[in-house]
């Protein structure tokens, strides 16, 4: 369901009848339409998957604002890509690889620098509202960011994009088995860190 | 199933993985083992946490990444453009080129009925045929009358 946000601005007012009336298209449909032209179909693809990828993005990374540039090149860059898409995975399973990619590549380019998870999770709790949701929040994020790369990876695929073995193995291109045991690695990790916060 | 599952297993049930007697094997087991029920609640402690981690995306956060999207399928087209246009000015710039490379031709032969001395042979090519003749003779008598007639007009 799309809602109208003519407050936004004149571009978006220009947008949304015209994704409306896209409304009953499939991913895949839209992926094709947009490869060939159609800039409203791509735009349906960010309406659909951008608020899941965010939010992805966010534990991932570990601040809202590094999140959202991440997700804006992960969109950016799957539409430069969109001739390259076979449809071997589904559109969320690829949309999910790039953006693992580009989390990949911010780490590399700024974590090297400036370490540091709680920073991160502090970040990500002041967009909380009560505090106790908050200071949870904060040692969530802070145990998710000290989890190794990998691990993070297919615990969140898994827990918060819903994401069957499979698919995680498509997004990672790793064998299911590996999936498996980084997954069950990444849950007792999980576990241990959050009983050290006393949670 | 007897023995403990291993714990990849539990693991596979608890995200819905196992095929179907796997499953119907693994619920008979839980029902019995006290350990791998504790296993199974640690999973869904993890689980329970990560959901309780919020990240909505704002409105105007949406509307920033359509904005960058939009921008960059307007980079993209005129990108394409720019190459359209520069791939047209390389075939011209080619042609012209090449062109100017050319060797200076002559101006092509005249056709034939603009040549003078084809007109001419084609005039006395008709001089043998019968109306030539005719013509020609004609003209001859006629030439011939009046050279006579100016000798009997001087004796006169």
């Amino acid at each position: 369901m799309i809602h109208c946000r003519c407050r936004l601005g004149p571009v978006m007012e220009n947008w949304m009848p015209q994704l409306n009336s896209h409304g009953g298209v499939d991913d895949f449909q839209l992926a094709q339409r947009a490869a060939g032209g159609d800039h409203r179909a791509f735009h349906l693809l960010v309406e659909r998957h951008g608020r899941r990828l965010y939010r992805l993005a966010v534990s991932l990374i570990g601040n809202t604002a590094d999140a959202e540039d991440v997700v804006q090149e992960t969109f950016v860059g799957a539409f430069k890509a969109l001739a390259k898409f076979e449809a071997r995975s589904s559109v969320k399973t690829w949309l999910t690889g790039i953006l693992l990619l580009q989390a990949a590549k911010w780490r590399r380019d700024r974590l090297g620098k400036q370490a540091g998870a709680l920073e991160f999770a502090g970040d990500v709790a002041q967009a909380g509202d009560a505090q106790a949701q908050v200071d949870r929040g904060v040692d969530i994020q802070a145990a998710l960011q000290r989890l190794g790369e990998e691990h993070r990876q297919v615990l969140l695929l898994r827990e918060m994009q819903q994401m069957s073995y499979e698919e995680i193995a498509e997004a990672l291109d790793v064998p299911r088995g590996t999936v498996e045991s980084r997954l069950h690695r990444a849950r007792a990790e999980m576990r241990e860190k959050l009983k050290a916060y006393g949670k | 199933m007897n023995t403990c599952p291993d714990k990849l297993e539990i693991a596979a049930y608890y995200d819905g993985e196992l095929a179907a007697d796997r499953a119907q094997a693994m619920r008979a087991h839980l029902a019995e083992c006290q350990a791998c029920r504790a296993e199974l609640d640690g999973l869904g402690l993890v689980s329970e946490s990560l959901a309780s981690v919020k990240a909505p995306l704002s409105q105007i956060s949406l509307y920033r990444l359509h904005r960058r999207v939009q921008d960059a399928m307007e980079q993209n087209l005129l990108h394409m453009v720019r190459r359209v246009c520069a791939a047209a000015a390389a075939v011209l710039l080619a042609s012209s080129l090449w062109l100017i490379s050319q060797p200076r031709r002559e101006s092509p032969a005249a056709p034939p009925w603009t040549d003078a001395s084809m007109a001419t042979s084609s005039i006395s090519a008709d001089v043998h045929s019968p109306a030539g003749a005719w013509y020609l003779g004609d003209l001859r008598a006629s030439e011939a009358d009046a050279r006579s007639a100016d000798v009997k007009n001087v004796s006169d």
